[in-house]
């Protein structure tokens, strides 16, 4: 299956956005390890084994908090978005 | 009535919307939570528009550091209370219109009283713990929220409607304690800009609003995308209403 990935804010340079392929059934968690493929690029989006506090993890636009999580199943054509929160005003 | 005056000094923007909407934008009431730099520029957009009723609040006074982008403020002010300032700067703009400013601190127990009565909410707050509070507030009072924040060249805005659209706590569940982040003058004024355009279109009903959009600027790169946000049938916010 055909995930498309869209990365903001300071994520656009420690990523590279675009569509990844990933075996079917495969999750957010699946996804993020995916995309994690240096530990720069891991410390920006993991604890440990858990998400950052705070970061925006859209599927389709929902949030993965209100979904379930890094359990989040993905579907073909899903798009994804990260992003690192901005709070200033 | 629009009077020769406002006539006159709205001809430009008259061409646009017409008397009608100028109508519209002077009995409008704007509850602006924040008078920084957010506040700032969208404050003063908003009265040059000639919005009626402007309410702004803040508890703050004025530092040195903050004149790099709180550009309602001068260097003889350092030390006054913003809303002081606030206030007496609007009026000077446009003495036609109401200013009622509030050295307040946002919160539990008086956001509901602060916002009553307005018909449209900006967040021009510097953090997540206080824009949860009006978001909760504009939603128990079915009143539009009108959302920007930013980190120094990263900048998001979108519109909050009740009942219909992504609230906050539907895209930003939960959020970092808050912190003086780096702020460009310029950049800030950019992100309140759009958000001042936001209420003057919705007022009007004119145009595409940032309705389960948020927009993404980056001032940077110079780029601007939308992403599509999405309503969250377990959102504890918004479900309740």
């Amino acid at each position: 299956m055909k995930i498309k990935v869209k990365f903001f804010a300071s994520f656009r340079e420690l990523f590279q956005e675009g569509e990844v392929e990933l075996p079917n059934g495969r999750t957010m968690r699946d996804l993020l390890n995916f995309l994690c493929d240096s530990s720069k690029r891991r410390e920006g989006i993991f604890d440990g084994a858990e998400l950052k506090p705070y970061l925006s993890i859209l599927k389709n636009g929902q949030h993965i908090f209100h979904l379930n999580g890094l359990e989040t199943k993905l579907d073909d054509g899903d798009t994804v978005a990260i992003f690192p929160p901005v709070g200033g005003g | 009535m629009l009077s020769e005056r406002d006539l006159e000094r709205y001809e430009r923007q008259l061409r646009i919307f017409g008397k009608e909407g100028q109508e519209k934008l002077k009995k409008a009431k704007v509850f602006i939570g924040g008078a920084g730099g957010l506040g700032s520029s969208v404050s003063l957009y908003l009265a040059a528009a000639g919005i009626g009723r402007i309410w702004i609040v803040d508890h703050g006074t004025i530092e040195l550091s903050n004149l790099n982008r709180q550009i309602l403020y001068a260097e003889d002010d350092l030390g006054k209370r913003k809303s002081d300032c606030a206030r007496e700067r609007l009026k000077r703009l446009n003495s036609n219109i109401e200013v009622e400013a509030f050295s307040e601190t946002i919160n539990e127990k008086n956001v509901n009283k602060l916002v009553a009565d307005s018909d449209l909410i900006v967040d021009a707050l510097d953090n997540f713990p206080t824009r949860y509070l009006l978001n909760r507030a504009a939603h128990v009072k079915n009143i539009p929220l009108f959302h920007g924040a930013l980190e120094g060249f990263h900048g998001q805005v979108t519109t909050i409607v009740p009942g219909q659209t992504a609230c906050l706590r539907c895209i930003f569940p939960s959020a970092p304690v808050p912190s003086a982040v780096p702020v460009i003058g310029s950049f800030v004024g950019v992100i309140g800009c759009i958000q001042a355009t936001e209420v003057i279109k919705y007022i009007n009903g004119i145009g595409k609003l940032l309705e389960n959009k948020l927009l993404m600027v980056d001032g940077l790169n110079s780029t601007i995308e939308e992403i599509e946000v999405q309503k969250s049938p377990m959102c504890e916010d918004c479900r309740r209403g």
